[in-house]
Protein backbone atom coordinates (compact mmCIF):
# COMPACT_ATOMS: atom_id res chain seq x y z
CA UNK A 1 0.00 0.00 0.00
CA UNK A 2 3.25 2.07 0.98
CA UNK A 3 4.13 1.77 -2.40
CA UNK A 4 0.82 3.03 -4.31
CA UNK A 5 0.29 5.90 -2.24
CA UNK A 6 3.87 6.64 -2.99
CA UNK A 7 2.99 6.80 -6.54
CA UNK A 8 -0.27 8.53 -6.49
CA UNK A 9 1.92 11.39 -4.65
CA UNK A 10 4.44 11.08 -7.41
CA UNK A 11 1.91 11.46 -10.13
CA UNK A 12 0.37 14.47 -8.09
CA UNK A 13 3.92 15.85 -8.32
CA UNK A 14 4.66 15.32 -11.85
CA UNK A 15 1.05 16.87 -12.66
CA UNK A 16 1.46 20.43 -10.63
CA UNK A 17 5.16 20.16 -12.00
CA UNK A 18 3.91 19.75 -15.72
CA UNK A 19 1.28 22.86 -15.50
CA UNK A 20 3.95 24.66 -13.19
CA UNK A 21 1.62 24.67 -10.57
CA UNK A 22 3.85 24.18 -7.73
CA UNK A 23 6.07 27.55 -8.68
CA UNK A 24 6.27 30.72 -6.09
CA UNK A 25 5.69 32.41 -9.25
CA UNK A 26 2.56 30.78 -10.41
CA UNK A 27 0.67 30.93 -6.68
CA UNK A 28 1.94 34.49 -5.93
CA UNK A 29 1.13 35.65 -9.32
CA UNK A 30 -3.00 34.28 -8.42
CA UNK A 31 -2.34 36.37 -5.46
CA UNK A 32 -1.46 39.48 -7.56
CA UNK A 33 -4.07 38.51 -10.69
CA UNK A 34 -0.60 38.24 -12.95
CA UNK A 35 -1.26 34.53 -13.29
CA UNK A 36 -4.46 32.87 -13.91
CA UNK A 37 -3.11 29.02 -13.62
CA UNK A 38 -3.77 28.11 -10.32
CA UNK A 39 -7.34 29.03 -10.55
CA UNK A 40 -8.04 27.71 -14.09
CA UNK A 41 -6.63 24.34 -13.13
CA UNK A 42 -8.98 24.53 -10.07
CA UNK A 43 -11.70 25.36 -12.04
CA UNK A 44 -11.46 22.15 -14.46
CA UNK A 45 -10.18 19.91 -12.30
CA UNK A 46 -13.04 20.63 -9.94
CA UNK A 47 -15.42 20.47 -12.62
CA UNK A 48 -14.54 17.26 -14.05
CA UNK A 49 -13.70 16.01 -11.07
CA UNK A 50 -17.49 16.34 -10.17
CA UNK A 51 -18.33 14.64 -12.69
CA UNK A 52 -16.03 11.73 -12.66
CA UNK A 53 -16.80 11.36 -8.26
CA UNK A 54 -20.39 11.51 -8.75
CA UNK A 55 -20.50 8.21 -11.74
CA UNK A 56 -17.61 6.74 -9.39
CA UNK A 57 -20.54 6.77 -6.03
CA UNK A 58 -23.22 6.07 -8.15
CA UNK A 59 -21.73 3.35 -9.34
CA UNK A 60 -20.55 1.79 -5.70
CA UNK A 61 -17.00 1.80 -6.49
CA UNK A 62 -16.23 5.16 -4.12
CA UNK A 63 -18.09 6.80 -1.13
CA UNK A 64 -18.23 10.37 -0.14
CA UNK A 65 -15.61 11.64 2.46
CA UNK A 66 -16.98 15.12 2.87
CA UNK A 67 -15.23 17.41 5.37
CA UNK A 68 -17.57 19.19 8.51
CA UNK A 69 -19.21 22.77 8.05
CA UNK A 70 -17.51 24.03 10.71
CA UNK A 71 -18.81 27.76 10.66
CA UNK A 72 -16.03 29.63 12.78
CA UNK A 73 -13.39 27.31 11.44
CA UNK A 74 -13.87 27.24 7.94
CA UNK A 75 -14.22 30.90 7.43
CA UNK A 76 -11.31 31.97 10.07
CA UNK A 77 -8.83 29.07 8.63
CA UNK A 78 -9.73 29.99 4.80
CA UNK A 79 -8.80 33.51 5.74
CA UNK A 80 -5.98 32.59 7.77
CA UNK A 81 -4.57 30.16 5.00
CA UNK A 82 -5.44 32.22 2.06
CA UNK A 83 -2.84 35.19 3.45
CA UNK A 84 -0.07 32.16 4.54
CA UNK A 85 -1.15 30.66 0.79
CA UNK A 86 0.30 34.98 -0.42
CA UNK A 87 2.58 35.32 1.52
CA UNK A 88 4.54 32.22 1.19
CA UNK A 89 3.36 31.40 -2.24
CA UNK A 90 2.79 27.51 -1.68
CA UNK A 91 0.73 25.33 -0.75
CA UNK A 92 0.72 22.25 1.75
CA UNK A 93 1.45 20.03 -1.44
CA UNK A 94 2.80 22.05 -3.76
CA UNK A 95 5.74 22.50 -1.25
CA UNK A 96 6.53 19.22 -1.26
CA UNK A 97 7.02 19.29 -5.33
CA UNK A 98 8.85 22.55 -4.92
CA UNK A 99 11.09 22.17 -2.47
CA UNK A 100 12.15 18.87 -4.57
CA UNK A 101 12.65 21.20 -7.38
CA UNK A 102 15.22 22.82 -5.34
CA UNK A 103 13.56 25.96 -3.52
CA UNK A 104 15.07 26.26 -0.90
CA UNK A 105 12.15 29.10 0.19
CA UNK A 106 9.89 26.29 0.13
CA UNK A 107 12.07 24.25 2.38
CA UNK A 108 12.18 27.50 5.21
CA UNK A 109 7.91 26.99 4.45
CA UNK A 110 7.88 23.52 5.29
CA UNK A 111 9.97 23.91 8.53
CA UNK A 112 7.06 26.91 9.81
CA UNK A 113 4.07 24.76 8.75
CA UNK A 114 6.10 22.01 10.64
CA UNK A 115 5.99 24.39 13.56
CA UNK A 116 2.44 25.95 12.84
CA UNK A 117 1.38 22.17 13.14
CA UNK A 118 2.54 21.66 16.59
CA UNK A 119 1.34 24.90 17.57
CA UNK A 120 -2.06 24.14 16.42
CA UNK A 121 -1.67 20.68 18.36
CA UNK A 122 -0.85 22.17 21.18
CA UNK A 123 -3.58 25.09 21.18
CA UNK A 124 -6.65 22.87 19.94
CA UNK A 125 -8.44 22.30 23.11
CA UNK A 126 -8.37 26.28 24.25
CA UNK A 127 -8.90 27.51 20.82
CA UNK A 128 -12.00 24.55 19.81
CA UNK A 129 -14.61 26.83 21.21
CA UNK A 130 -14.27 29.74 18.05
CA UNK A 131 -14.07 26.76 15.52
CA UNK A 132 -17.61 25.69 15.72
CA UNK A 133 -20.55 25.48 14.99
CA UNK A 134 -20.12 22.31 13.45
CA UNK A 135 -23.34 22.30 11.03
CA UNK A 136 -22.82 18.59 9.78
CA UNK A 137 -21.30 16.79 6.39
CA UNK A 138 -23.36 19.02 4.32
CA UNK A 139 -22.46 18.56 0.63
CA UNK A 140 -24.90 18.98 -2.32
CA UNK A 141 -26.08 15.50 -2.47
CA UNK A 142 -27.05 15.25 1.29
CA UNK A 143 -29.12 18.77 0.54
CA UNK A 144 -31.05 17.85 -2.30
CA UNK A 145 -29.73 14.87 -2.97
CA UNK A 146 -33.34 12.74 -2.65
CA UNK A 147 -34.77 14.84 -5.68
CA UNK A 148 -32.08 13.28 -7.96
CA UNK A 149 -33.01 15.03 -11.52
CA UNK A 150 -32.61 18.79 -9.30
CA UNK A 151 -29.35 17.26 -8.29
CA UNK A 152 -27.97 16.12 -11.18
CA UNK A 153 -28.97 19.30 -13.16
CA UNK A 154 -27.29 21.25 -10.36
CA UNK A 155 -24.29 18.88 -10.22
CA UNK A 156 -23.79 19.12 -14.13
CA UNK A 157 -24.68 22.93 -14.58
CA UNK A 158 -22.08 23.50 -11.78
CA UNK A 159 -19.06 21.35 -13.60
CA UNK A 160 -20.31 23.24 -16.87
CA UNK A 161 -20.25 26.57 -15.28
CA UNK A 162 -16.81 25.90 -13.71
CA UNK A 163 -15.08 24.72 -17.31
CA UNK A 164 -16.72 27.56 -18.75
CA UNK A 165 -15.35 29.97 -16.61
CA UNK A 166 -12.14 29.20 -16.84
CA UNK A 167 -12.30 29.25 -20.18
CA UNK A 168 -13.36 32.42 -20.53
CA UNK A 169 -10.40 34.04 -18.38
CA UNK A 170 -8.11 31.90 -20.41
CA UNK A 171 -9.74 33.70 -23.40
CA UNK A 172 -9.42 37.08 -21.72
CA UNK A 173 -6.44 37.38 -20.10
CA UNK A 174 -4.01 34.06 -20.82
CA UNK B 1 1.03 35.32 -19.21
CA UNK B 2 0.17 34.50 -22.80
CA UNK B 3 0.70 37.15 -25.74
CA UNK B 4 -1.54 37.10 -28.46
CA UNK B 5 0.59 35.75 -31.52
CA UNK B 6 2.33 33.24 -29.01
CA UNK B 7 0.77 29.57 -28.92
CA UNK B 8 -1.47 29.24 -26.92
CA UNK B 9 -0.09 27.41 -23.14
CA UNK B 10 -3.54 24.71 -22.93
CA UNK B 11 -0.88 23.12 -19.64
CA UNK B 12 -3.74 24.35 -17.21
CA UNK B 13 -6.55 22.53 -18.56
CA UNK B 14 -4.41 19.60 -19.11
CA UNK B 15 -3.46 19.47 -15.85
CA UNK B 16 -6.70 20.28 -14.39
CA UNK B 17 -8.29 17.36 -15.85
CA UNK B 18 -5.32 14.81 -15.05
CA UNK B 19 -6.00 16.11 -11.19
CA UNK B 20 -9.89 15.12 -11.56
CA UNK B 21 -8.82 11.73 -13.02
CA UNK B 22 -6.03 10.94 -10.25
CA UNK B 23 -8.33 12.16 -7.53
CA UNK B 24 -10.92 9.50 -8.94
CA UNK B 25 -8.42 6.88 -8.73
CA UNK B 26 -7.42 7.45 -5.07
CA UNK B 27 -10.93 7.85 -4.17
CA UNK B 28 -11.42 4.23 -5.45
CA UNK B 29 -12.39 1.71 -2.42
CA UNK B 30 -9.93 -0.50 -3.55
CA UNK B 31 -7.27 1.85 -3.45
CA UNK B 32 -6.74 4.35 -1.08
CA UNK B 33 -10.73 4.62 -0.39
CA UNK B 34 -10.03 8.67 0.41
CA UNK B 35 -9.64 12.10 -1.23
CA UNK B 36 -6.21 13.85 -1.89
CA UNK B 37 -5.19 15.58 0.73
CA UNK B 38 -1.67 17.21 2.14
CA UNK B 39 -1.91 19.53 5.29
CA UNK B 40 -2.70 16.88 8.47
CA UNK B 41 0.92 15.49 7.50
CA UNK B 42 2.65 19.03 9.02
CA UNK B 43 1.13 18.41 12.62
CA UNK B 44 1.49 14.91 12.14
CA UNK B 45 5.04 14.85 11.29
CA UNK B 46 5.49 17.71 14.24
CA UNK B 47 4.10 15.97 17.03
CA UNK B 48 5.97 12.54 16.27
CA UNK B 49 9.36 15.15 16.15
CA UNK B 50 8.25 16.27 19.07
CA UNK B 51 6.61 13.59 21.00
CA UNK B 52 3.16 15.78 21.28
CA UNK B 53 1.26 12.20 20.61
CA UNK B 54 -0.60 12.13 23.96
CA UNK B 55 -3.67 14.21 22.48
CA UNK B 56 -6.87 12.93 21.37
CA UNK B 57 -5.83 14.84 18.67
CA UNK B 58 -3.10 13.14 17.19
CA UNK B 59 -5.06 9.70 17.70
CA UNK B 60 -7.51 11.74 15.16
CA UNK B 61 -5.10 12.47 12.44
CA UNK B 62 -2.74 9.63 12.74
CA UNK B 63 -3.90 7.42 10.25
CA UNK B 64 -4.61 10.53 7.58
CA UNK B 65 -1.33 11.81 8.62
CA UNK B 66 0.71 9.20 7.60
CA UNK B 67 -0.91 8.43 4.41
CA UNK B 68 -0.17 12.34 3.49
CA UNK B 69 3.23 12.22 4.54
CA UNK B 70 3.78 9.30 1.89
CA UNK B 71 1.75 11.19 -0.36
CA UNK B 72 3.72 14.01 -0.22
CA UNK B 73 7.30 12.24 0.27
CA UNK B 74 5.64 10.75 -4.13
CA UNK B 75 5.17 14.67 -4.54
CA UNK B 76 8.60 15.79 -3.29
CA UNK B 77 10.20 12.72 -5.16
CA UNK B 78 8.69 13.76 -8.21
CA UNK B 79 9.83 17.14 -7.73
CA UNK B 80 13.44 16.28 -7.01
CA UNK B 81 13.73 13.19 -10.11
CA UNK B 82 12.27 15.18 -12.74
CA UNK B 83 13.62 18.34 -12.34
CA UNK B 84 17.06 16.48 -11.86
CA UNK B 85 16.23 14.14 -15.53
CA UNK B 86 15.08 17.72 -16.82
CA UNK B 87 18.28 19.77 -15.59
CA UNK B 88 15.76 22.30 -14.66
CA UNK B 89 16.96 21.31 -10.24
CA UNK B 90 17.87 24.71 -8.87
CA UNK B 91 18.62 25.69 -5.49
CA UNK B 92 16.39 29.18 -4.83
CA UNK B 93 15.54 31.46 -2.94
CA UNK B 94 14.36 34.54 -4.07
CA UNK B 95 11.83 33.63 -6.92
CA UNK B 96 11.18 36.23 -9.67
CA UNK B 97 7.85 37.57 -8.22
CA UNK B 98 9.41 38.10 -5.16
CA UNK B 99 12.06 40.13 -6.77
CA UNK B 100 9.93 42.17 -8.70
CA UNK B 101 6.80 43.12 -5.94
CA UNK B 102 9.18 42.67 -3.14
CA UNK B 103 13.14 42.73 -2.33
CA UNK B 104 16.29 41.09 -3.42
CA UNK B 105 16.77 40.76 0.48
CA UNK B 106 17.67 36.81 1.43
CA UNK B 107 16.63 37.18 5.16
CA UNK B 108 13.58 39.15 4.71
CA UNK B 109 12.30 35.82 2.18
CA UNK B 110 13.50 33.67 4.93
CA UNK B 111 11.34 35.41 7.68
CA UNK B 112 8.09 35.54 5.46
CA UNK B 113 8.76 32.04 3.97
CA UNK B 114 8.63 30.55 7.79
CA UNK B 115 5.53 32.85 8.84
CA UNK B 116 3.82 31.81 5.44
CA UNK B 117 4.63 28.24 6.14
CA UNK B 118 3.20 28.99 9.86
CA UNK B 119 0.12 30.24 8.84
CA UNK B 120 -0.63 28.14 6.03
CA UNK B 121 -0.62 25.30 8.05
CA UNK B 122 -2.33 26.89 10.88
CA UNK B 123 -5.08 28.34 8.74
CA UNK B 124 -5.70 24.94 7.10
CA UNK B 125 -5.90 23.06 10.24
CA UNK B 126 -8.08 25.37 11.47
CA UNK B 127 -10.27 24.72 9.15
CA UNK B 128 -9.70 20.96 8.31
CA UNK B 129 -8.17 21.24 5.07
CA UNK B 130 -6.18 22.84 2.71
CA UNK B 131 -6.02 23.44 -1.29
CA UNK B 132 -6.18 19.64 -2.17
CA UNK B 133 -8.52 18.15 0.26
CA UNK B 134 -10.59 20.88 0.79
CA UNK B 135 -11.19 23.09 -2.80
CA UNK B 136 -9.55 20.41 -4.74
CA UNK B 137 -11.28 16.87 -3.20
CA UNK B 138 -14.09 19.11 -1.23
CA UNK B 139 -15.24 20.97 -4.07
CA UNK B 140 -15.41 17.99 -6.81
CA UNK B 141 -17.49 16.47 -3.79
CA UNK B 142 -20.04 19.72 -3.78
CA UNK B 143 -19.22 19.67 -0.15
CA UNK B 144 -20.63 22.79 1.65
CA UNK B 145 -17.62 23.30 3.79
CA UNK B 146 -15.00 23.35 0.93
CA UNK B 147 -16.54 25.54 -1.12
CA UNK B 148 -17.24 28.27 1.13
CA UNK B 149 -13.74 27.72 2.41
CA UNK B 150 -12.53 28.32 -1.56
CA UNK B 151 -14.15 31.55 -1.30
CA UNK B 152 -12.60 32.80 2.05
CA UNK B 153 -8.93 31.29 0.54
CA UNK B 154 -9.72 33.34 -2.21
CA UNK B 155 -10.68 36.52 -0.09
CA UNK B 156 -7.73 36.26 1.71
CA UNK B 157 -5.54 35.15 -1.11
CA UNK B 158 -6.30 38.71 -3.22
CA UNK B 159 -6.23 40.76 -0.15
CA UNK B 160 -3.00 39.64 0.33
CA UNK B 161 -1.82 40.14 -2.89
CA UNK B 162 -3.16 43.89 -2.79
CA UNK B 163 -1.57 44.86 0.80
CA UNK B 164 1.63 42.89 0.50
CA UNK B 165 2.61 42.64 -2.84
CA UNK B 166 0.87 45.23 -5.46
CA UNK B 167 0.75 48.45 -3.17
CA UNK B 168 5.03 48.01 -1.92
CA UNK B 169 6.35 49.53 -5.30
Amino acid sequence: MTFIILLFGFLFGAILLYAKLNRFDTISGMATLDDLTVAKAIAVAVGVGAILLNVEIGLGFASYHVKPFILGGIVLGGLIFGIGMAILGYCPGTLAVSFGEGSIDALIGIIGGLFGGLVFTLLLPSISGILGPDLGKISLFSLVGNSVVFYLLAACSNSWSRIYLACILDEQKG
Amino acid sequence: MNKKDEVKDMKWLYAGIALAVLNFIVFLSFTTNRPIGASTSYPYCADLLTGTTQNSYFEKIMIPGNWEMIFLSGAFLAGLIISLVKKEFKLTLIHDNWKKYRDNSNSQRIIWSFVGGFILIFGARIAGGCTSGHIVSGGMQLAVSSLVFGVFVFVGLLVTGKVFYLNKK
